[in-house]
């Protein structure tokens, strides 16, 4: 036993060997939880008793499993492993350092997760339904159409500016329209042919 | 927190640089990796070889290991990898039989398939290991034999076990490490081990 560390503390507060070597075990099947057993994984570092001990129930396990696993028992590779890991720099990973536990991989992937799924239910439920209706799109004007620039939601215009804008706008030349409606009738076969002509419709309004 | 869990923390000890958790890694895995190699390479002394190199490459590629996969089967394809280098490097190429085959052995369980690698000497090994084995789980009272062989065969959570023997989760807790406790007993003398001995 090494004399240096000092040993785990029961949940009582009282040294016992026995009882972290207990949680060990537990932790080893991966039934302590994080906070329980972080202190446990730092003794288990520094502390030869619960290696020898750990060392052992690996062995019993895979002794149970395979009889033919447990005869690869080498402790001469091991410590072969162990001596050319000496020779090895000491690794610092970002990921790491970031605290890249599970649950927080978990968390990460969760939310690429929910932001897919929102963008998916944005298309759905606002692209969709505009571009089924957008067949009608020249028939029924929305508010792009109504002789108003089209804006981002949300944007708030000064009432001035709007007015302004309104004075401004170039007269609309009658002499186009044959154009658009080229353009329109042309528009019709393109990968989004319904939007297309929902847009040209609104911005043909402004003219 | 799962068993899985449990290699993670280690791996993220040894990603901040503490290559003591990666001995205890390799203390835990050296004998599927050996016994995963064992069935592609025949030699015993290259089969030891390809191992401490599989770890050696697994240790150095562990910044890039963010434990999307459990560290076992990352692990795993490593040695795989390696030891098709090894062929490689020989100007032959690893038996499809291994290729092939051991996707069902991910798990480090081969039950009862004695591979045609075998050797007289690791089969006198496997056949003592087994007796011993059994031996310790008939000496242990029943309450223990169900719950080690609960949680190591069937894979059950304390959880499922304490459901199963009507018991509390802290009383399973006790009798697993109560029996690993007596079987690595048994066992310690078989494989060389002695209670003062790290590996």
């Amino acid at each position: 036993m090494n004399s240096g560390p000092m040993p785990l503390m029961t949940p009582a507060g009282q040294p016992d060997g026995d009882a972290d070597a207990e949680r060990l075990s537990a932790w080893l099947d991966g039934e302590l939880d994080a906070r329980e057993g972080a202190p446990l994984l730092a003794g288990l570092l520094r502390r030869p008793d619960l290696q020898r001990r750990y060392t052992g129930w690996c062995l019993v396990g895979d002794a149970l499993r395979s009889h033919e696993v447990v005869a690869e028992h080498s402790p001469a590779l091991c410590a072969r492993i162990g001596a050319a890991l000496q020779s090895e720099p000491e690794l610092l990973a970002p990921s790491a350092l970031r605290g890249g536990s599970r649950s927080q991989l978990v968390r990460r992937h969760l939310a690429s997760g929910f932001a897919v799924a929102a963008a998916a239910a944005v298309l759905v439920l606002v692209a969709v339904p505009q571009l089924r209706s957008a067949g009608g799109a020249a028939d029924t004007p929305t508010v792009a159409g109504r002789g108003t620039a089209p804006m981002a939601a949300g944007t708030a215009v000064a009432p001035e500016t709007a007015a302004l804008a309104l004075a401004n706008r170039p007269a609309r030349n009658p002499r186009l329209d044959p154009y658009f409606q080229a353009h329109r009738d042309f528009m019709g076969s393109g990968v989004m042919p319904a939007a297309a002509v929902y847009l040209r419709s609104g911005n043909e309004g402004e003219r | 927190m799962s068993e899985r869990d449990a290699d993670l923390e280690l791996v993220r000890r040894v990603q901040l640089g503490d290559k003591r958790a990666f001995e205890l890694l390799v203390t835990k895995y050296q004998r599927r990796i050996s016994r995963l190699l064992s069935r592609m390479i025949r030699d015993p002394t290259d089969i030891e070889d390809v191992a401490q190199e599989a770890f050696i490459k697994a240790y150095r590629a562990l910044p890039n290991f963010r434990g999307e996969s459990a560290f076992y089967t990352w692990l795993y394809r490593i040695a795989i990898n390696t030891a098709k280098n090894h062929f490689a490097a020989q100007g032959r190429r690893a038996p499809t039989v291994a290729a092939n085959d051991f996707e069902d052995q991910e798990n480090g369980e081969d039950a009862g398939r004695m591979s045609e690698t075998a050797t007289p000497d690791s089969l006198y090994q496997s056949k003592q290991v087994g007796l011993a084995v059994n031996r310790a789980i008939d000496q242990l009272p029943p309450d223990l034999r169900t719950a080690i062989v609960l949680r190591e065969l069937e894979g059950l959570s304390y959880d499922e076990i304490a459901a199963a023997m009507n018991c509390p989760v802290g009383t399973v807790r006790s009798r697993i490490f109560r029996a690993r406790e007596a079987i690595a007993q048994e066992l310690r003398p078989l494989l060389g081990t002695s209670e003062d001995e790290r590996w």
